[in-house]
């Protein structure tokens, strides 16, 4: 037994100790905490923010976005044409790809056609609708099974390599204000020849077989553990890539990963346990809050209201009180969005409209700005009173007395999917329409998986929602809630609604898309077929030697230009 | 003795098919599936994808053709970790469970048993009362809640890792988090058992007949209070050997263990089936391997099918 024992130990000590051969180098070595291990890492397959993450490091596309602003990447300049309809793009000279192969606008034609083929199931495909280029949306929309069928969408998708693949031309079906911008999204960076779709993008993940154009390129992949990138020399930009080596863990528990970060093992970390983010809110530099492109928010269950919801069948459920809309109006007043945001505790922006900030109109001013007087919501508890009085007229409206209303309010509920996030706002929200209105909603939760098929079958009165768009444009988050919108759940249909969602779309001119929207958004607000609650945001900390590091608004950390001073 | 062995396999390869049938099939009836999102996924690509993985076949064909490849040895593709077969995510993950567990069970039974052995003969001394103590703090007290006690711990002293399996060292706070519970079990047990025993006719009967006390207890009284440990310990090096999520999860390692919660949570079919048969495999091995071992204590005891 006891030989047993020294040979078990010694057979555990030695599997051990063989894995940790140093690093001996005088190599800048960045510790990351990605927090989850991707699905894939083939640009044109992935569809989550972890992979994102990685794939902004090791591709690039023809632009790269840092906090909002473009810069130019494999495409050194661009040109719109007058009518807004054609973009440019002038390829970098003597770009490569990692094994030092050549890299130009057929590569883009090549992996963009490849990454909307319906054939190759790109989880991400469905966002060639948004970018309005010619053909793009009917191909990567196409149902067919056809090769033939698929062959000819594919080649009247509008986008061309010319003069040698020094050029790449797109043509668009309206003027796109957000394209340029869009371009520096995973999903439009390149792919090399060898790449196909099997095990979605199994390549992506082999060093071996892995090939990429982005400032690092993939070294190692342990599923499950982590993955070492290491610096690209064929990078165009490599002599200003201050990084040599970066491993990147797939840590998903936050205390565990804040310890590691305490101890100086990781330098960057997604996540902070919830418990800790206040005291990093006031006292920690090391600490970063970046808003994100999207709204939490309440729906109504707005089907079959006359000249407001749609016709989705939602059997026996009496919805019939939400159809009022100083109702919802009331609901909406009487919520103290500074106090959930404090709660919540991670510098969450309380949101008085839909549109979160970040979306530039064509004036250049902040449309969140410009649009958050749409409607009465102000975000502390100031708009009380007129919220009882609304609740009042309400009751009267709906024959009913206040202290009616009431009963029948305490009967209804409201869905959310299981979370502790998502109780603690549920909760918030109960304790404020009791505190001011008088009635105490019912609060259930759901599995994400069962909560989503109620929701989208209209099986609830009030839901959790929440949406993060991928594009720069205000279009990406109002107009969810048009008839046919997989996401539009509380079924909202008003037609002026969806015509100012429509000339928005149709406009030929910055000006006429936007004051489109602002109009779409003030009846929006009007309708309130959804309460706005906070629009989100992302945290990391981040060691300060750490320096030269930036994010993408589209979502993506970015170390193209990142490395480590330290003073030791 | 060898239709003894025969019967149990079969019976083992029933209660298995029985298992994964069960698994199977409770799986496809959990609401949303794998490819399930946050932002839902168009309905055209999801059917695709579906397609893709073959979820598109009426339910009982995907069963056969499941039965069928597992026939073969191949669990299939993970649906969550598109690039690798649940083959290979075992491979990987096995043994750095495995040696987290393996320890555990070395550490458990040589310090488990002589615990309790010691606190049945010192019987309600200080000795005793010390070792129960502990004993019960070890099953009330979670493991994660002596896992993140030695990661906080872990911040601040420099020669102790936060996580990880890198070193010597990084052993110890897995091994003893994932101990503790069973450990105090198996003291516990022993004790009890021991106290049972020592009272017994034949043990009275021995001390009369001038056997040395250290013969007593170590010859008779031992090996048959070790009855109902080893009914414990069969099923428990099971569950050791197959990993414990929370320990995974709070020290990073890279086993199986986190697969148990993880694929069902993604609804990952083939990694659930996958691991759900590796550990019923284990489990039914583990107390096929206690029958045999009773006889051996116990010659008493036939092996009877």
């Amino acid at each position: 037994m006891k030989k047993l024992l020294l040979v078990f130990i010694a057979l555990a000590l030695s599997l051990t100790l063989a894995g940790c051969a140093g690093d001996d180098s005088d190599d800048v070595v960045l510790n990351w905490n990605i927090g989850a291990d991707p699905r894939t890492l083939d640009p044109g397959l992935n569809g989550a923010s972890d992979g994102g993450d990685v794939i902004n490091n090791t591709f690039e596309g023809l632009v790269r976005e840092k906090n909002g602003e473009v810069f130019p990447g494999m495409a050194s300049d661009w040109t719109v044409s007058a009518d807004g309809l054609t973009v440019t793009f002038d390829m970098r000279e003597d770009v490569k790809w990692s094994d030092g192969t050549a890299l130009n606008a057929d590569d883009f034609v090549r992996s963009w056609l490849r990454a909307m083929d319906p054939r190759n199931v790109s989880e991400y495909a469905w966002i060639w609708y948004y970018t309005n280029v010619v053909g793009a949306a009917d191909f990567a929309d196409s149902a067919s099974d056809s090769d033939t069928d698929l062959d000819a969408l594919k080649a009247a998708v509008g986008i061309k390599s010319l003069e040698d693949g020094t050029k790449l031309e797109v043509k668009l079906t309206s003027p796109t204000d957000w394209f340029i911008s869009l371009m520096a999204f995973y999903h439009f960076m390149p792919v090399p020849t060898t790449a196909t779709s099997e095990g979605e993008g199994a390549w992506a993940k082999d060093a071996e077989l892995s090939i990429s154009n982005g400032p690092f390129t993939l070294s190692e992949y342990t599923v499950g553990d982590s993955l070492v990138l290491v610096k690209n020399d064929n990078y165009w930009n490599a002599e200003n890539v201050g990084i040599d080596v970066i491993n990147g863990y797939f840590i998903d528990n936050s205390t565990t990963a804040y310890a590691k970060y305490y101890a100086g093992e990781l330098d960057f970390i997604p996540s902070v346990p919830t418990t800790e983010i206040p005291a990093f809110m006031i006292s920690n530099t090391e600490f970063h809050v970046f808003p994100l492109l999207g709204t939490y928010y309440v729906n109504f269950n707005l089907s079959g209201c006359t000249d407001l919801g749609g016709t989705r069948d939602i059997g026996t459920r009496d919805n019939d009180i939400f159809c009022n809309q100083n109702l919802r109006t009331a609901l909406a007043l009487s919520l103290d969005r500074d106090e959930i945001t404090e709660a919540l505790g991670a510098g969450q922006v309380p949101a008085a409209g839909f549109i979160p900030p970040g979306f530039a109109d064509n004036t250049g001013a902040d449309f969140y700005d410009t649009s958050k007087n749409d409607s009465d919501i102000v975000t502390d508890d100031g708009a009380m009173a007129q919220a009882v009085t609304l609740f009042a007229t309400a009751a009267s409206e709906l024959g009913m007395s206040v202290a009616q209303l009431q009963a029948e309010l305490s009967t209804k509920e409201y869905a959310h999917n299981t979370s502790d996030g998502h109780q603690l706002v549920a909760e918030l929200m109960q304790a404020m329409w009791l505190e001011n209105l008088g009635f105490t909603i019912q609060i259930t939760n759901e599995p994400w998986a069962l909560f989503q098929v109620s929701r989208t079958e209209g099986d609830f009165d009030m839901a959790r929602g929440g949406w993060l768009t991928d594009f720069m444009d205000p279009s990406g988050m109002i107009g969810i809630f048009t008839p046919g919108n997989a996401y539009n759940d509380p079924d909202y249909l008003n037609p002026a609604f969806v015509a100012y969602i429509e000339a928005a779309a149709e406009a030929t001119t910055s000006a006429t898309h936007f004051d489109a929207l602002y109009d779409a958004h003030a009846v929006f607000m009007t309708d309130m077929p959804v309460i706005p609650v906070y629009h989100y945001n992302d945290s990391m900390l981040v060691k300060a030697y750490v320096v030269g590091w930036s994010r993408s608004v589209l979502g993506g950390v970015d170390f193209s230009t990142a490395t480590i001073e330290k003073t030791d | 003795m060898y239709s003894y062995i025969g019967k149990k396999i079969i019976s083992s390869l029933i209660t298995l098919l029985i298992v994964i049938t069960v698994v199977f099939f409770m799986l496809r009836a959990i609401p949303g599936g794998p490819f399930t999102r946050e932002k839902p996924l168009p309905e055209a690509t999801r059917e695709r994808l579906e397609e893709a993985y073959g979820l598109n076949e009426p339910i009982i064909m995907q069963y056969f053709i499941y039965l069928g490849n597992l026939a073969q040895g191949d669990l299939g593709p993970s649906f969550n970790q598109p690039a690798y077969t649940v083959n290979e995510l075992l491979i990987e993950g096995i043994p750095q469970t495995a040696k987290i567990g393996g320890l555990a069970v070395i550490f458990i039974i040589s310090l488990g048993i002589p615990l309790g052995v010691i606190s049945a003969l010192k019987s309600n001394t200080s000795i005793d009362y010390g070792v129960m103590i502990i004993a019960t703090l070890g099953i009330t007290v979670p493991s994660f809640v002596i896992g993140t006690l030695f990661i906080l711990a872990a911040r601040d002293i420099s020669w102790m890792p936060v996580g990880g399996l890198d070193t010597p060292v990084a052993f110890i706070g897995p091994v003893v988090a994932l101990s503790g519970y069973s450990l105090s079990f198996v003291a516990r047990l022993t004790r009890s058992s021991m106290l049972e025993v020592l009272r017994q006719d034949y043990i009275r009967t021995a001390r009369a007949n001038g056997i040395s006390e250290f013969k007593v207890i170590f010859k008779h009284a031992l090996k048959n209070s070790l009855i109902p440990v080893t009914t414990y310990i069969g099923p428990m090096i099971a569950a050791l050997m197959t990993g414990s999520f929370v320990i995974e999860k709070i020290f990073v390692i890279n086993g199986i263990g986190k697969y148990f919660t993880e694929s069902v949570q993604a609804q990952d079919y083939t990694l659930v089936i996958g691991v759900t048969i590796f550990y019923a495999a284990f489990y039914i091995f583990m107390v096929f391997l206690v029958d045999i071992l009773y006889s051996v204590i116990d010659p008493r005891i036939k092996m009877e099918g």
